[in-house]
């Protein structure tokens, strides 16, 4: 029996490889497929790394495909095609977060030292967001990542690790500490 | 298993009541595609990978996992032949549709300040390299060399040993091109005024912040071709050319004084809808919903969103533009964004739509670019600055998604609702450019 399921894995993995190959090779209906099959995972994957209201998720998005289109040569079958896009989006969110979080610096420092609140995000003004949203957003973008991906979607360190390539021990810590982060924000916003 | 212990050891109750609180709630609402958006995002990626054209990958085939050792001939040999199917396969399309040549063996680069490597590492197709304040990349790719110099942003789109192509999409880049096989092997630059087309030779390019473009030749001979309608110039050493955006087409011109009065004017109806009557509805392309910026009614009504408030829209529009002009692109769509999206006179909205819009046109987002538009379109219909965002989205197609059948759908569609609008000669000229013979005979 679980030879059976070995073989039907097998053919699984050649046939999504051979779907990626396709597309990269400039079949537009693979490339659909493609899309169709893994958008609604990695999507989600970005939107929680990056917020669900952020406007950048579905540039990533895109910008996973993209590079998965553009780098279809590198994948060398030790994993499936869904695990191997969801390192690219997860690094890509990460970046995406990074670059965010560094444009907003100046505003946090502002808030920090008391010279007033925040610059609201753009996505704070699509509409309201839940609080939860609203304390993540006061993570670092690693910490955040640790937090969503190990507490919220369920991945095991190693899991993460093999994602981001970061080492473990440091995932533990980036976790501890954003916990720390969200209870001390939390406090606050019971106080406030 | 080892994962499991840990992952239990982790238990939330262990660490306190709000990060449980909070992961839970962010369980019970996982963020949702919804179908809309999905079908926009799988056209958005289609039109970007329809204009790159098509990958030139070989793959390996894939490792299939071990199977047990007691069928593992068994496993094996089915294994085998089906990654022999895959590997015919792609043997099958690289020789029917492989379209470039090979790869360079290496493309890299190298950030330098003040004389010193700060940074180095290999290049990929797509990647996009910018030089800060007081830094300056070189790149070597096989028989070029490129010099980026600071704040600049160059993209490279393309990179095979027989073509090689970059896009400028700010400052200056020199450029020392040297091919083993002359004549096989090419280089180009494009910016958004033009395309510099190499055959061995060195030159530099240079975009200021509006989007001219200057080349100098100092060795050798290049080929410039003006994005717009223009003659293409051969240059020499010593020779040098200055291409303004959008030179050579001579309604270029018209058409941006048009749309700025059509800015200027949106809370009025075009003077062709006041003859004409009630405005005609727009009719949004397949796959656009408008959900990206939810204008309803109600949402107007709401206050202004904070952190803009009415008086400081042209303040923030300013501000936005300034940074537009410095390359801070993502930065300044993030502002525009918000300025698009609170209840900012129409007018305000609808330009700072088209400023995202030649943000990503700027950048080569085209697809994104065209979801503007179509979203400025959208939001002020029956209005002049709405058409003339429609008319935008129309050239938008003709000159860069090369899509002729959008582009002349958008250019009747602004025709059929501004038929005597600021823009309606030029609409009509295209389409009889798109070879629409009725629009010729005019």
């Amino acid at each position: 029996m679980q030879n059976v399921r070995t073989i039907a894995n097998n053919a699984e993995l050649l046939e999504e490889a051979e779907l990626l190959s396709r597309a990269a090779n400039g079949d537009e209906a693979c490339v659909r497929r493609l899309f169709r099959v893994h958008s609604p995972k990695l999507h989600r994957q970005v939107a929680r790394i990056l917020g669900a209201a952020d406007p950048d998720v579905e540039d990533v998005v895109q910008q996973v495909f993209l590079a998965a289109l553009d780098g279809a040569s590198r994948f060398d079958g030790r994993s499936t095609v869904s695990t191997w896009l969801f390192g690219i989006a997860t690094r890509r969110a990460l970046d995406a977060a990074r670059s965010r979080w560094r444009r907003q610096r100046w505003s946090r420092m502002a808030e920090a030292v008391g010279m007033g609140a925040a610059a609201p995000a753009p996505d704070r003004n699509l509409g309201a967001l839940a609080d939860a949203d609203a304390i993540l957003s006061r993570l670092s973008p690693e910490q955040r990542l640790v937090f969503v991906l190990h507490d919220v979607e369920g991945h095991t360190f190693a899991e993460i690790a093999g994602l981001t390539d970061i080492g473990i021990s440091t995932l533990h810590g980036r976790l501890t500490s954003a916990r720390k982060r969200i209870q001390q924000l939390a406090k606050e916003a019971d106080h406030g | 298993m080892a994962d499991e212990a840990n992952r239990s050891s982790e238990h939330p109750a262990l660490h306190g009541d709000a990060a449980e609180r909070l992961a839970g709630e962010l369980r019970r609402t996982p963020p949702w595609l919804d179908e809309m958006s999905r079908a926009r995002m799988e056209r958005s990626l289609v039109e970007t990978w329809r204009a790159r054209g098509a990958a030139k990958v070989s793959m390996p085939a894939p490792r299939a996992a071990r199977p047990p050792a007691a069928r593992w001939l068994f496993a094996g040999a089915l294994a085998a032949s089906a990654a022999a199917g895959v590997l015919f396969s792609l043997w099958a399309l690289d020789d029917s549709r492989s379209v470039s040549g090979p790869r360079l063996p290496v493309a890299q680069f190298e950030l330098l300040v003040d004389g010193m490597t700060l940074q180095s590492g290999n290049l990929a197709e797509g990647q996009t390299l910018e030089a800060g304040k007081r830094g300056h990349i070189e790149v070597s790719l096989g028989a070029s060399r490129l010099d980026i110099a600071r704040e600049s942003r160059v993209r490279f789109e393309r990179l095979s040993a027989d073509d090689v192509r970059v896009s400028l999409v700010s400052g200056s880049l020199d450029v020392a091109f040297h091919p083993e096989r002359p004549g096989e092997q090419h280089l180009s630059v494009s910016t958004r005024a033009a395309q510099v087309q190499v055959v061995g030779t060195r030159f530099s390019v240079h975009v200021d912040g509006r989007g001219d473009t200057r080349v100098e030749v100092s060795e050798g001979v290049v080929r410039v071709q003006p994005r717009a309608v223009g003659q293409e110039r051969l240059l020499r050493v010593g020779e040098s050319v200055l291409v303004p955006v959008d030179a050579g087409d001579e309604s270029e011109q018209a058409v941006r004084e048009a749309m700025e009065a059509g800015l200027a004017a949106a809370a009025a109806p075009a003077p062709g809808e006041a003859a004409a009557g009630e405005p005609l509805p727009l009719e949004p392309e397949t796959g656009f919903d408008g959900l990206d910026m939810d204008f309803t009614e109600a949402e107007v009504a709401e206050e202004s969103a904070p952190g803009v408030p009415r008086a400081s829209h042209e303040n923030v529009l300013e501000a936005a533009r300034r940074m537009l002009r410095q390359g801070k692109h993502s930065a300044a769509r993030d502002r525009l964004r918000a300025l698009a999206a609170s209840p900012a006179p129409v007018r305000v909205r609808v330009e700072a739509l088209t400023l995202i819009a030649e943000s990503y046109t700027a950048q080569g987002y085209i697809p994104r670019a065209a979801d503007t538009y179509r979203q400025a379109a959208y939001i002020a219909p029956g209005h002049a600055a709405g058409h003339n965002a429609l008319f935008a989205l129309a050239r938008l197609h003709e000159r860069y998604t090369l899509d002729r059948q959008a582009a002349v759908s958008a250019y009747q569609r602004y025709l059929r609702q501004a038929s005597q609008g600021a823009l309606a000669p030029q609409a009509r000229d295209a389409l009889c450019r798109l070879e629409q013979i009725e629009f010729c005979q005019r």
